[in-house]
């Protein structure tokens, strides 16, 4: 198991490289001068040269590549544009807000998604079924946003239940989970679409296997071989399906954030772009992605404990 | 007429038929599929509204009217007006254009440039698979929405930016379905029938591997149209899409959403034909799914 990790880890180092490079070259393929854009078009020649001087900007493109990898290695993307704190300390700090909002609304999609997919699963071909497959359908083509303002809409702006905006009293944790739900509710209603409908097939590919059928044969009740016979194995490509839609999850938070003008590193990019802050932009992509392939990671290996025979190949 | 000969023309005849056979069972199944019907009308009507804009559109879908600003809808403006006075149903008609010119093109070069790399990987395997899952891991380690974010960023709004941003996050995925159904294929006993007549590596690729991993091709290109236009809308919804008055349904969303205690029409009017369009899409591809790939059929 240990050797599996090892190799998984080290095979993340060139991925990871290859992200600060492309971070590189590809803010130096923007339209205009950075430095123009920081300092305005009546900048004196003597501030361009200097800003370009403290940038490292009038260094051979090699040197700058060398010099940006081994900062950004340790993490150092340099200052803000913005606002001159240094990049990795505001996505270090925006990070909580999108962590909580990632963790809440996987709970919430796991918790929903096998729920609905169990549930299909064993009234099938059942109005359960069927109403559960309609649902599932329509959530997965709504655009996240839009389920958003839906839910918000419903059940903010007409029931009054939940607050519409904000993050609440930090001080209070009842206030802080309360403006919480809603985000991570749509969040984990839209990814839990795609998890409900693979544990659905999943479990009925499962119900028709051999030791499934041994298990109803002495006579287990149906409780048991749901849940500890044929669950456990379906559950290996649904583990697969929310490593893969983790993606779905982080891109999910920056347009829920959005909405519902939480902060976050989502709107901390959001921002970033606006301003063409690149050393932001770098910073919080650079996370965004450390984030995604550390999580990958994590889904393998589980996937591994899962299924022993992945660890053989 | 030498014995030969008519075997060979028999052979002829009952090949045509045997494919006249398979046309016609294959038309028959994607008629009878309550999915593809389904997605393919919703499809239709998304496509003739976006062709006949010009001619079916009430009014012109940018011009302001300042003494009609946000009217609920009625029989002048079936769904209602903007905080621009702009009529929201031509908006929408007209947004349909720029969500289908995004989806259909950043697919198409998302295979264009997809499917060759994740063939060429399969095919010759070893350095030159390595170096290309390399790039596509690279790739792949961004979530999509924040890949075309970055590359919105750094090249600025434009229809044609927002393309190539959808296209770049979109390569991959062709790539990797590319890639791994051609390990499989050419493992195959007729590829290894071919290698061993002499066949040129070209001549290979173009005859027997494209031809037998087009199906999931196909499929996914449906399915990663709803996924383009979510993509687009996305991105217009941030505000970093097409540029403004161009009606884009992810901006007007936007808009209606500041607007959703006093003027609900304009979010809900966008929302629900984004939805509509890409659930079109999604049943369509599910549709074609299940008649083109039977193994893969929902269980």
């Amino acid at each position: 198991m240990l050797n599996y990790i090892v190799k998984r880890l080290l095979l993340a180092v060139p991925t990871l490289l290859g992200v600060i490079t492309l971070l590189f070259f590809i803010i130096r393929l923007a339209p205009g001068d950075p430095v123009l854009y920081i300092l305005g078009d009546m900048a004196t020649p003597e501030r361009v040269a200097a800003l370009r001087k403290e940038l490292g900007l009038d260094k051979p493109l090699i040197v700058q590549y060398i010099d940006f990898m081994s900062k950004a290695l340790r993490g150092d993307f340099g200052k803000s544009f913005n606002n001159g704190m240094p990049a990795m300390e505001r996505v270090l700090s925006s990070f909580p807000y999108t962590l909580e909002l990632a963790i809440f609304g996987t709970i919430i999609a796991i918790t929903l998604g096998l729920g609905i997919g169990i549930l299909a699963a064993i009234n099938r071909n059942s109005w359960i079924d069927l109403l559960s497959t309609t649902i599932v359908i329509l959530i997965a083509s709504m655009p996240i946003f839009w389920l958003a303002i839906l839910l918000m809409d419903f059940l903010s702006v007409q029931l009054g239940i939940f607050p519409v905006q904000g993050i609440g009293d930090l001080e209070n944790p009842i206030s802080v989970l309360w403006h919480l739900f809603l985000p991570a509710m749509t969040l984990g209603l839209g990814m839990s679409a795609t998890i409900a409908r693979m544990t659905r097939s999943s479990l009925l590919e499962v119900l028709n296997e051999d030791f499934v059928r041994t298990a109803w044969s002495k006579g287990a009740s149906k409780y048991v071989v749901i849940f500890k016979h044929a669950l456990r194995n379906a559950l290996i490509p649904v583990v697969t399906i929310i490593g893969l839609n983790f993606g779905y999850l982080l891109g999910g938070t920056v347009l829920l954030e959005s909405v519902f003008s939480r902060p976050g590193l989502g709107t901390l990019l959001i921002e970033a772009v606006y301003a063409r802050d690149y050393p932001q932009i770098q910073a919080s992509v650079f996370f965004f992605s450390l984030v995604f392939i550390i999580v990958n990671i994590g889904v393998d290996i589980l996937y591994s404990f899962l299924d022993p025979r992945i660890k053989l190949r | 007429m030498s014995s030969q000969v008519v075997v060979e023309k028999y052979e002829q005849i009952e090949e045509k038929e045997i494919e006249q056979e398979i046309k016609r069972e294959f038309i028959k199944e994607l008629s009878e599929s309550k999915y593809f019907l389904f997605g393919g009308t919703i499809f239709f009507v998304v496509i003739t509204m976006a062709i006949l804009a010009p001619f079916i559109s009430p009014y012109d879908p940018i011009a302001q009217n300042m003494r009609e600003t946000l009217q609920p809808p009625s029989a002048k403006h079936f769904l209602g007006t903007d905080p621009f006075g702009r009529d929201v149903l031509s908006r929408i008609i007209w947004g349909s254009r720029i969500s289908l010119i995004v989806g259909i093109f950043s697919v198409f070069f998302a295979i264009v440039i997809g499917v060759p790399l994740g063939v060429i990987a399969g095919y010759f395997r070893g350095k030159v698979d390595m170096i290309i899952s390399r790039i596509l891991d690279v790739m792949l380690s961004f979530p999509g929405i924040i890949l075309a974010i970055v590359i919105m960023a750094v090249l600025g709004q434009s229809l044609n930016n927002v393309i190539l941003a959808v296209s770049i996050s979109m390569i991959p995925r062709f790539a990797r379905l590319a890639r791994g159904q051609t390990l499989s294929i050419r493992e195959k006993e007729f590829v290894l029938a071919a290698v061993s007549l002499g066949a040129s590596h070209f001549s290979i690729i173009k005859n027997h591997i494209l031809p037998n991993i087009l199906t999931p091709i196909i499929v996914q290109s449906t399915l990663s149209l709803g996924s383009a236009i979510i993509v687009e809308a996305s991105l217009s919804f941030l505000g970093l899409g097409v540029q403004p008055p161009t009606p884009t349904w992810g901006a007007m969303l936007n808009l209606g959403r500041q607007y959703l205690f006093t003027a609900p029409w304009m979010a809900y009017s966008s929302g629900l034909f984004i939805t509509l369009t890409v659930l079109g899409f999604n049943l369509l591809g599910d549709g074609l799914r299940d008649v083109l790939d039977p193994k893969m059929r929902r269980t």
